[in-house]
C-alpha cells in the first residue's frame, strides 16, 4: 500500500472541514429560524 | 415538524452533500485521466492516486450520511427501510433512488478494490455505472433533500451535469479514436516483426522537443502518411540519426519511447557529457529536419489483446527508453495483462521520464507497478515513490525482496553489470532464456582478439562486393574503409543495426541461431566469408 499523495490528503482534509462547516450551518440555521 | 436538536438531522444533510460532490468530483476527475483532456504532460506525483481517494471518500461519507438518516428523528427510518429499497413509508420513492445508487456505489468500491481478482470486463461494465451513481445521487438529493430548493444547490448539480455530460461525450470520441489508433499502431508491429522494412534514412521534420530529466529530452517527428509504411515499428525497436557533426558524420541508436496507440513517433535522448550527437540533439527545435533510419532492433515485444502476462521491465539510466515502449504497449493493448518496471537511476531528478510513468501508473493503478531505485544515498524518496531506498542498485537480491519472480517475460536494458546480475536471477528463478530479452546500453567496443585477415564477399541487392579484411578489423570497419555500405550505428555490439546473414566462413565469436553475425563486433576467423544484406537488409 503506498503512502497517500499531497492531493488525497487536501481531499480527505477538504471532506472532512466541509462536512463539519454544514453540519455547524445547518445548526445555526436552524436555532436562528427558530429564533 | 422538525426537531430543532437533531444532530444525526444535520450530518445526514451534511455528508450527503459531501458524498454528493465527492462523488462528481472522483466521475469528474476519472473522465480527465481517462480521456488525457490534460494531453500527453504526466500527471503530477502529488494528484496520482486522487480518484481513488475520492472514490473512498464518497463511499465514507455515503456511509455516514445513511447512518445518521437512521438515527434521525426527522426521517424516523427504521433499518429495514434504510437499506431495503420500496418498503412502502412516506419517503419511499425518493428513499430508493438513494438505496439503489449506494448498492452500485458500493458494487464500483469493491470491484475497484478487487479488480486485479476480477474479469476486466465486469469492473469495467461496474465501474460505467458510475455515471448511473451520479444521475441516482442527484435524484435522490433533489428528491429527498432539506437544500434542494436552494440556489446554491441547483447551480452545483446544472454546473456537475454540464461537465459531466461534455467530458463523457468527449471521453467517447477519444476511445473510439483511440481504439482506432491502437488497432492501426498493433498491424504495423504486426508487419514490422513478419516483414521488417529495409533500413533507409529519410529526412524528417522534428515535431516537438520536450525535456523528460534535468539531462534528457523527448523528440517526436512528423512522418509523412507516405513514410508510413516505412516507419512501423515494434515496442522497444530504435531509429539510428544520422548527423554531421563538426564535419564529422555521426550515426547514434535512440529508442523509441513512444507506445502503440500513441499515435507518434518519438525516441528519447539524454545528454551524454562530451557527447556530440546527444549534445547536437539537444538543440533541436520543433521544424528542423534531420535524417532518421527506419527502426529497427530485436529487443521487442509484439503484444496480443488475449494475453494474460506479467511482464517485467528492469532498466538502468535512459535504458528505460526501449522498456517504457514496451510497457505502454502491453498496458494499452493487453486489458489482462499487468507490468512491473524496476528502474535505476543515482537521483530522481536524474530519472528519465519520471514523470510520465507516475502518470502511467495513475492510467493502470491495478496493472502497473514501478519501483524507483536510487543509487545515490543521498536521496529520500517521494511520497507516492515505490522507491527503494537510497545507495542500491538493481540486483538479483532486489529482485527477490520485491517478490517478482518468475515472471512470464522480462526487458532488461541498461549496462552489462545490472543486465549479468538480473538475467542470472531471472534463470535461476525458472524463467525460459527465450522469455528474458535484454539490450546493453553503453557496451563497451569488444577486444579484435581473434580477427584474422581475408576477403569478404557482401551480397547485397545492388550486387557483389568484395572486401579485402586487414587482421584485428571487423568487417564493418572493412566496410566502412572500402566505402560499402552496410548499414550500421552504435559500432559498440549494442544496437543490433549491422546485424547480418553469415553465409559462408567462419567469424571472430561465431553467428547466432539464426546465423546472423554483427558486422561492427566480428572479424574473419577463415581467409574468405559470405554475408548477404539482401535477406532482411539492404544498404543504405
Amino acid at each position: 500500500m503506498s503512502p497517500l499523495s499531497l492531493s488525497s490528503l487536501l481531499a480527505i482534509g477538504a471532506s472532512v472541514v466541509l462536512t463539519l462547516l454544514l453540519v455547524a450551518g445547518f445548526a445555526a440555521q436552524t436555532v436562528a429560524v427558530a429564533g | 415538524m422538525t426537531d430543532y436538536a437533531d444532530p444525526g438531522w444535520y450530518v445526514a444533510r451534511a455528508a450527503g452533500l459531501t458524498a454528493w460532490w465527492l462523488a462528481t468530483t472522483a466521475v469528474l476527475w476519472g473522465l480527465l485521466l481517462s480521456s488525457r483532456f490534460l494531453g500527453h504532460r504526466a500527471t503530477p506525483a502529488w494528484l496520482a492516486d486522487l480518484h481513488r481517494t475520492l472514490g473512498t471518500l464518497t463511499v465514507v461519507f455515503s456511509l455516514v450520511h445513511v447512518a445518521a438518516a437512521g438515527l434521525s428523528d426527522h426521517f424516523d427510518l427504521g433499518p429495514v427501510a434504510l437499506l431495503v429499497p420500496f418498503v412502502p413509508h412516506p419517503r419511499t420513492a425518493p428513499a430508493a433512488w438513494g438505496i439503489v445508487t449506494l448498492y452500485l456505489l458500493l458494487a464500483i468500491a469493491v470491484t475497484s478494490a478487487l479488480r486485479r481478482r476480477v474479469p476486466h470486463r465486469l469492473w469495467r461494465y461496474v465501474h460505467l455505472t458510475s455515471f448511473l451513481v451520479f444521475v441516482g445521487a442527484t435524484v435522490h438529493a433533489f428528491l429527498a433533500g432539506s437544500d434542494a430548493h436552494t440556489g446554491w444547490m441547483r447551480g452545483s448539480a446544472v454546473a456537475a451535469g454540464t461537465a459531466a455530460l461534455f467530458l463523457a461525450v468527449y471521453r467517447v470520441a477519444v476511445g473510439r479514436r483511440q481504439t482506432r489508433v491502437v488497432d492501426a499502431a498493433l498491424s504495423a508491429a504486426r508487419s514490422a516483426a513478419a516483414d521488417p522494412p529495409t533500413p533507409t534514412f529519410h529526412r524528417l521534420t522534428v515535431a516537438a522537443v520536450e525535456p523528460v530529466a534535468d539531462d534528457a529530452v523527448t523528440v517526436a517527428f512528423d512522418v509523412p502518411p507516405t513514410l508510413a509504411d516505412s516507419y512501423r515499428y515494434l515496442p522497444g525497436q530504435h531509429v539510428t540519426i544520422r548527423a554531421t557533426v563538426d564535419g564529422e558524420e555521426l550515426r547514434r541508436s535512440y529508442s523509441i519511447c513512444a507506445g502503440l496507440g500513441d499515435g507518434e513517433l518519438r525516441i528519447g535522448v539524454r545528454h551524454l557529457p562530451g557527447g556530440r550527437m546527444s549534445g547536437f540533439v539537444q538543440r533541436w527545435a520543433a521544424g528542423d529536419t534531420v535524417e532518421v533510419m527506419t527502426p529497427a532492433g530485436t529487443f521487442t515485444d509484439l503484444p496480443n489483446s488475449l494475453s494474460r502476462r506479467h511482464v517485467l521491465g528492469i532498466a538502468a539510466g535512459s535504458g528505460i527508453t526501449p522498456v517504457l515502449a514496451v510497457a505502454r504497449s502491453v498496458l494499452t493493448v493487453e486489458p489482462h495483462s499487468r507490468v512491473t518496471v524496476v528502474y535505476g537511476n543515482r537521483t530522481p531528478e536524474s530519472t528519465m521520464f519520471h514523470a510520465a510513468l507516475t502518470a502511467l501508473a495513475a492510467r493502470h493503478p491495478e496493472r502497473l507497478r514501478v519501483v524507483h531505485v536510487y543509487s545515490d544515498p543521498g536521496v529520500r524518496s517521494g511520497r507516492t515513490d515505490d522507491a527503494r531506498g537510497a545507495g542500491r542498485r538493481i540486483d538479483g537480491d532486489l529482485l527477490r525482496e520485491l517478490d517478482l519472480l518468475p515472471a512470464d517475460h522480462a526487458y532488461l536494458c541498461g549496462p552489462a553489470p545490472m543486465i549479468d546480475a538480473v538475467r542470472d536471477t531471472l534463470l535461476e528463478a525458472g524463467m525460459a532464456a527465450d522469455r528474458v530479452r535484454f539490450e546493453l546500453y553503453g557496451a563497451p567496443r569488444t577486444a579484435a582478439g581473434g580477427r584474422g585477415a581475408g576477403t569478404v564477399t557482401v551480397l547485397a541487392d545492388g550486387g557483389v562486393a568484395e572486401l579485402a579484411v586487414a587482421a584485428g578489423e571487423s568487417i564493418l570497419d572493412a566496410a566502412l574503409r572500402q566505402g560499402v555500405d552496410i548499414p550500421y550505428s552504435c559500432q559498440a555490439g549494442a544496437c543490433g543495426t549491422c546485424r547480418v546473414r553469415l553465409v559462408s566462413g567462419a567469424v571472430s565469436g561465431g553467428a547466432d541461431a539464426d546465423g546472423r553475425i554483427l558486422a561492427c563486433q566480428a572479424g574473419l576467423a577463415s581467409r574468405t566469408a559470405a554475408i548477404d544484406l539482401s535477406s532482411d537488409r539492404t544498404s543504405v
